[in-house]
């Protein structure tokens, strides 16, 4: 018997020194465990707002930028796009389940949220001192400012544009402003969404008062808000307001024009930060924005270029020669497309930063121009227009003009309209815009005549393609909540 | 004291003794090892007079001289005893084991060896000689069609993948499908079979049902596969094995690429369709006139296979060991791709004391591996075989060309120089155990074992590749992976009234695995010479991930059989995940089986032509918690960065009430022996998952994609049958043919927010409730023969019914909207395979056949090639694009010109059923009369051996084989012939 227990006790020593047990208690090592030490300090909530650029930073550029540009009247696809972006370009077997459109919507969300997560959080964070307060409310207004813009990229997409008439019943997407992963909401109207835009505007205004605008700001300042403000007041057809957030924004003088062609392409090519107003930061290898690279695609093979898409010649036949931006936004290349060398004209507004390239050849990183003050001359020049105060529209039109080397226009009424919509065209194209507005001016998407039939994709027909002709009203020119969406939230079909 | 000493002591006291006394008898009751046999009973054999053995297997019994003592214990030959003395003495027995009980064995992890014939679970054994030798590093390649109820698919022909398996249908739809892969008691990863050397295996088993697997509780939802490595035999000389083989791969079948166009037919066919003007086709011919079919230089011809391998077994008086050591090279049929394995194994198993006994197996692996380099553009990859035909791949003096003219493109073999990607890894994997018999019966034993491999995988753009010159990239990514797993456990066999016997088990087990990989990159390199991180300038960047997780658990059995006809057993087992939320991380498994041995009854005793049948029947859970993060029952918080600051994000919103998935599972099986020659098996089953762990697609506006949650319902039922017969078996001649086949239907009765249909988006699979996993799809209609356009069918108002009304056709196509339940079942119900072996004299055939029925893909690669409206102009096309529609009455393929000609519609999804010749293997052994004239060999044998050699499937893309919903490109399947010689001396 003694054996045994002599035995047995030999076992216990053995068997039992190697079963130390396991803790079930796994935490892992790349990230917090539940949200409790995230938001604790004022620190804490530093780091929650400069999140969120690193998140605008992959929503800007990109196809977020140029989705809407190949969809509209800007582009012919060439023969070797690849059906890049094919269904939103061709419109005709575009449906709400495409791809590109999810990515759009479901990135927007995905920022809102992490906003909506944060702000929900900010209420547990304590603040010791007054100052600590402070900078703790203008943290939280930045996060508002980040909502409104999101919701304004949404319901540009998403949404017939703003009529006053139909505004208030028209449906569009639906409004999320807490964090709950359950939540169903319903589409909100377009009003409704205007409505919480301007209200996080108005929260954003209050509390970045006194966060100075400067150019080439890699974060929101007042004038972002100033800039964001005078673009929805003007696509809400708020035309006073659209007017004074602008002109304002002008009036002072931070961020003046370039006056050379030599500055507009170093604006363009080197991301000088000159007329930007928030310019996002980037730096190799772990802080890289998303590119434009459809319109070069340089074969450094053949050194030539590939790209998806060619302006059209309509397009090109806007800009007057000595129009600066001609030679900035475009440039001829050599071309290799349909297993033939050609020469085209190429978009050359985003070839790539030379101090962000990775190898010899280009990566087409930038710098992403999030707001550009070009923009507000453009603002305040349509919304005097609208105001029937066509000398302040001719002021600021005319400033810009002369920025980009062209003469003045002296038309008026109607004609002067045009020359500020073509204005817009030219200044604003491929930062995608233009889709929007030709949706709010009322104007057919009308694909211009090609630079050259042999480059460019038409089968099976060219109707889809350098022959597209859509009526401004198409359903398929707003962009439709998708089937998966619907499904899993049967509160949309409402 | 030795024995002759005792002896004559014992002589002296008989000499002395008195005639009719009574007798006081004690001694011991032992086996042959020494070892008492606790319980064992003494019985004065034509009374009921009897002691028990104790707890040192002594005992103690008054007898009268004359008496016949019968010792008997459970699993021993009974003996009898004389009393001759008639004095007291001592008579010490030993006892022998019934080699009558010795039969099939089987290790199932934890306890001890069972006979297969008296397992209660549903287990199916190969033997090595079914898979070792095949010209695959994949051993479980070889289990294809051999095991009713197991699919295996091997969906590639890269050199060392693993195959995918599954048991008895699919039981999870995100959760894992795989069954546990056990060695030696020790679960590893599904990444280390190819690393092993087949030839090591002694058997592989595959556990089916609850009985046989729920002891593994937490991680055999799908089955268990246990492989058992060889050992040595106790006092048996070293016997040293030798094989070696050679042979070549290449492609498994070349039709889809044989019917691309060459030259002359698509240029003709842009002629005819005007899909190119004729100034771009004018500009093409005027440059480029050569007629390249594409396969031949994406894809090499008999890739050259090698493999050799010793091994060294026998053992001493209570040593024994087996030490083997192979290589194996394959070269891929893409350029570049190989796999050069080397592996080693040493297990010793040995007996210090009658009752302490240890093992040790310890397997050490190192291989490199080169992937099909698919980086530089999508023309690199497989995808190449489409590009024009009428580009040159070589110049007028006959030199391969670096970058292709027209195509742009770097020559395949040219890019691969330039692009090494080479992975090294090393694998060990050592276990070792002791156990401790204090006495007969009961065994205390202690296992730990691990898994642990790290690899690096390398990438190279060396400075001299021209598309980047002097510009140098290197990756270095150096994986680690460590499984540790400790257990006890505590056996007691015994038996009461000689026929009712009883195990009882208890045990402990953790098992904990960890992960870690480490990334680094570098750019700049200017020299090939100088390839080291630290060689690069720019783009220096760094990466990291870690990974940790547990289980513990606690498990019990019992077995009890009466008289070896009525079998039971009941085990339990408790689990706790460090994967699951706490308030939910435990699970409770349990699993009870039957087996009546009916051939046992007395009123089958005699009949001759049956020799054996038994019936089964089990049931009971399991759990699993693979196809899941570590993490996620957490709520996590990342940090990103901007402007050099960190920023926080919500990673994970996490499920605090994450749990295991539960499947039950019931069985019941028949297994028949027939007329001495055949024996059939059946088994039907029902398997139930619940609690599926399945990420619930939310809407994006809640800003997440998805939350992994417990839901559903999923059900597979089906049938396993297996027969194989000896329809001869001479002295010189055997021929035994065997078919197997196993039917599974899966039905899913529920998924997740009350819904009936989910559609995952853009893989043209859905979830249907009430049917299963169906292809969701357009269905196509035809093209109309009077106007030459395509038509499809309008689905009804629920998607989930597929809904086909000859009046209600469509020739608008929209994905959305047309797509419907096409009721084509995503994974095949039935699998199997036959085949046979034969030998005479010398001389062996073996055929194996594997089939898979009703099984179906969608064929994406002819979405590119029978496209020429969207990527004619671009690609290559398929010849069959010429039956295009042209007047009224035309019967044709495709439609009319100026609509596209292939949507992802159900013409895509073709019927992949496949019957393939997994193996043919013709050997030769010499006689045994040539071998004892050498007096140093004991056998010699040649064989050659085909791989995937016949091949009979409606199939048209590259591979059929290829388990997925969909096949683009990737790496096609191969065929092998390899010859090979077998020496032992």
């Amino acid at each position: 018997m003694k054996n045994i227990v002599k035995k047995i006790g030999l076992l216990a020593l053995l068997g039992f020194s190697f079963s130390a047990c396991n803790d079930l208690d796994k935490i892992p090592y790349d990230s917090l465990a539940g949200s409790e030490s995230a938001f604790q300090t004022i620190e804490d909530a530093n780091f929650w707002v400069n999140g969120r650029y690193t998140s605008l930073r992959g929503r800007v550029y990109g196809g977020n930028m140029y989705f809407t540009d190949v969809q509209s009247d800007l582009l012919n696809a060439s023969a070797d796009f690849g059906n890049n972006v094919g269904e939103l370009h061709r419109w005709e077997d575009l449906t709400s389940s495409n791809s590109d459109v999810s990515s759009v919507y479901s990135s927007y969300y995905g920022a809102i949220d992490d906003v909506n997560f944060a702000l929900e959080g900010f209420e547990k964070i304590q603040t010791s001192t007054q100052d600590e307060k402070k900078q703790l409310e203008k943290l939280k207004s930045e996060l508002h400012l980040f909502r409104a813009y999101y919701y304004s990229q949404l319901v540009l997409r998403f949404a017939k544009a703003y009529d006053p008439a139909t505004a208030q019943t028209e449906k569009t997407i639906p409004l999320v402003l807490n964090f709950d992963i359950n939540a169903l909401p319903e589409r909100a109207t377009i009003k409704q969404v205007y409505d919480q835009i301007f209200a996080d505007l108005a929260v954003a205004e209050k509390g970045m008062a006194g966060v100075e605008g400067k150019v080439g700001a890699t974060k929101f300042t007042e004038d972002a808000v100033k800039i964001l403000k005078a673009r929805v007041s003007l696509y809400t057809q708020n035309w006073q307001q659209a007017y004074t957030e602008a002109s304002t924004l002008i009036d002072e003088g931070k961020y003046p024009l370039v006056t050379t062609q030599q500055a507009l392409k170093d604006m363009w090519h080197n991301d000088a930060t000159t007329e930007s107003i928030c310019q996002l930061f980037v730096e190799n290898p772990d802080e890289t924005p998303n590119t434009n690279s459809l319109y070069l695609l340089y074969n450094n093979r053949n050194r030539k270029y590939s790209p998806y898409f060619v302006p059209t010649q309509a397009l090109l036949d806007k800009y007057q020669d000595d129009d600066f931006r001609k030679k900035v936004y475009f440039e001829r290349k050599r071309t290799y497309l349909a297993n033939q060398d050609f020469v085209l004209t190429l978009v050359n507004k985003f070839p790539g930063n030379p101090s962000l390239f990775t190898n010899k050849f280009t990566n087409y990183r930038h710098f992403p121009k999030v707001f550009r003050v070009a923009e507000a001359y453009l603002i305040a020049a349509e919304a005097a227009y609208k105001l029937n105060d066509d000398a302040n529209a001719k002021k600021y039109l005319n400033a810009l003009r002369t920025a980009r080397g062209l003469g003045e226009v002296t038309s008026m009424g109607e004609d002067l309209y045009q020359e500020i919509k073509d204005e817009r065209l030219r200044e604003l194209a491929f930062e995608g815009m233009r889709l929007d507005d030709l949706k709010r001016w009322k104007q057919d998407v009308v694909r211009g005549t090609p630079q050259n039939i042999e480059t460019i994709f038409q089968t099976p027909t060219p109707e889809q393609y350098h022959q597209l002709n859509r009526s401004h009203s198409d359903e398929k020119i707003v962009w439709q909540l998708s089937e998966r969406e619907k499904e899993l939230n049967p509160n949309l079909k409402k | 004291m030795s024995s002759k000493f005792l002896f004559s002591v014992i002589l002296f006291f008989f000499t002395f003794s008195v005639v009719g006394q009574v007798v006081k008898v004690k001694g011991s009751i032992k086996d042959s090892e020494g070892v008492p046999l606790v319980g064992a009973s003494v019985l004065v054999k034509g009374t009921s007079k009897g002691a028990v053995a104790d707890f040192d297997g002594k005992y103690e019994i008054s007898v009268k001289k004359g008496d016949v003592l019968l010792y008997t214990f459970i699993g021993m030959i009974p003996k009898e005893v004389k009393v001759t003395k008639s004095a007291s003495y001592e008579i010490n027995v030993v006892l022998l084991e019934d080699a009558q009980e010795l039969g099939e064995v089987v290790v199932m992890g934890y306890g001890t060896e069972r006979k297969i014939a008296s397992v209660v679970g549903s287990v199916a054994v190969v033997s090595s000689k079914e898979i070792a030798k095949r010209p695959s590093s994949n051993a479980f390649d070889a289990l294809q069609g051999k095991v009713a109820g197991l699919q295996v698919y091997t969906s590639s022909g890269q050199p060392g993948v693993t195959s995918s398996v599954r048991l008895n249908g699919v039981g999870s739809l995100r959760g894992s499908t795989r069954p546990l892969y056990v060695i030696d008691g020790i679960p590893v990863s599904e990444s280390i079979i190819p690393t092993l050397n087949p030839n090591d295996f002694e058997n592989i088993s595959v556990l089916k049902d609850a009985s046989a697997t729920s002891l593994y509780g937490s991680r055999a939802a799908n089955g268990v596969i246990f492989i058992t490595t060889r050992k040595g035999g106790l006092n048996r000389d070293a016997e040293i094995s030798i094989s070696s083989q050679i042979g070549f791969s290449n492609l498994v079948n070349k039709d889809f690429f044989n019917s691309m166009m060459n030259s002359e037919e698509l240029i003709g066919f842009w002629k005819e369709t005007r899909l190119q003007s004729q100034k771009s086709i004018e500009a093409i011919t005027s440059k480029y006139n050569a007629d390249t079919r594409w396969e031949n230089v994406f894809f090499n011809k008999d890739a050259l296979m090698r493999k050799i391998d010793a091994s060294i077994s026998g053992g001493g008086s209570n040593i024994t060991y087996y030490i083997s050591a192979g290589y194996s090279g394959e070269k891929g049929v893409k350029a570049f791709s190989r796999f050069d394995a080397y592996n080693f194994r040493m297990n010793i198993n040995g007996k210090l004391k009658d009752w302490l006994r240890f093992g040790m197996t310890s397997s050490m692996g190192y291989n490199e591996r080169e992937n099909a380099v698919s980086a530089g553009g999508t023309r690199n990859n497989v995808n190449g075989i489409i590009n024009f035909p009428f580009y040159p791949t070589h110049d007028e003096n006959g030199n391969e060309y670096e970058l292709i003219p027209g195509l742009n493109s770097y020559h395949p073999n040219y890019f691969a120089k330039k692009h090494e990607s080479p992975r090294k890894r090393v694998d060990l994997a050592p276990s070792g155990f002791v156990t401790i018999t204090p006495v007969r019966g009961l065994t205390i034993k202690s296992q730990v074992g691990m898994q642990y491999y790290t690899s690096q995988q390398s990438g190279y753009r060396l400075p001299s590749y021209k598309g980047n010159l002097s510009n140098g990239r290197v990756s270095e990514s150096i994986t680690k992976y460590i499984t540790k797993t400790m257990t006890n456990t505590i056996e007691y066999k015994f038996n009461i009234a000689q026929k009712n016997h009883f195990t009882l088990l208890a045990g402990q087990e953790s098992f904990g695995t960890y992960y870690e990989e480490i990334e680094a990159v570098s750019t700049g390199q200017i020299k090939d010479e100088m390839l080291l991180l630290s060689s690069g300038r720019e783009n220096k960047d760094v990466s990291q991930e870690k990974e940790a997780s547990a289980v513990e658990s606690l498990f019990a059995k019992v077995e009890y059989d009466w008289d070896n006809r009525y079998l039971f057993d009941v085990s339990f087992r408790r689990d706790g995940s460090s994967k699951f939320g706490k308030s939910s991380r435990y699970g409770n498994f349990w699993s009870a089986g039957v087996m009546w041995k009916a051939k046992r009854e007395k009123f089958l005793k005699n009949v001759s032509w049956l020799n054996d049948l038994s019936f089964k029947f089990s049931i009971g859970s399991t759990g699993n918690s693979g196809g899941i993060g570590a993490y996620q029952s957490l709520q996590r918080i990342s940090t990103s960065v901007y402007e050099k600051q960190s920023g926080y994000y919500l990673h994970d919103v996490g499920n605090p009430n994450l749990s295991w998935e539960v499947q039950q599972q019931t069985n019941f099986t028949i297994n028949a022996y027939l007329f001495d020659k055949v024996s059939l098996s059946a088994e039907f089953y029902n398997r139930l998952t619940k609690n599926m762990l399945l990420a619930v697609p939310k809407p994006y506006s809640t800003g997440i994609a998805s939350q992994t949650q417990n839901v559903g319902e999923l059900q597979n039922r089906g049938i396993n049958v297996t027969l194989s017969v000896d329809a001869l078996r001479t002295k010189d001649y055997n021929l035994s043919p065997y078919v197997n086949f196993g039917y599974n239907r899966d039905k899913l009765l529920e998924i997740f927010d009350g819904k009936e249909f989910y559609e995952i988006p853009n893989t043209g699979v859905s979830y249907v409730v009430g049917e299963g996993v169906n292809f969701a799809y357009p269905i196509f209609h035809s093209i109309d023969a009077q106007t030459g356009t395509p038509r499809w069918y309008v689905p009804g108002e629920k998607k989930y019914k597929t809904h086909k009304d000859e009046n209600q056709l469509t020739s608008t196509f929209d994905r959305e909207s047309l797509t419907q339940n096409t009721g084509i079942r995503r994974y095949a119900p039935i699998a199997g395979g036959f085949g046979l072996n034969a030998a005479y004299k010398g001389l062996s055939l073996n055929v194996d056949f594997s089939f898979v029925y009703k099984k179906y893909l969608i064929n994406n690669d002819r979405f590119f090639t029978e496209n020429p409206y969207r990527f004619g102009t671009a690609v290559n096309m398929n010849k069959n694009v010429f039956d295009y529609w042209k007047q009224p009455g035309d019967q044709t393929r495709f439609p009319k010109l100026g609509v596209n000609f292939t949507e992802f519609d159900t013409r895509l999804i073709e019927d992949a059923s496949f019957i393939r010749m997994k193996n043919i293997t013709l050997g030769y052994s010499l006689p045994e009369s040539v071998l004892s004239q050498t007096k140093f060999f004991n056998q010699i044998r040649f064989y050659v051996t085909g791989r995937n050699l016949l091949t009979f499937t409606k199939y048209s893309g590259f591979d059929p084989e290829v388990d997925s919903n969909l096949s683009l490109g990737g790496y096609p399947n191969t065929k092998q012939v390899v010859f090979g010689v077998d020496v032992k001396f």
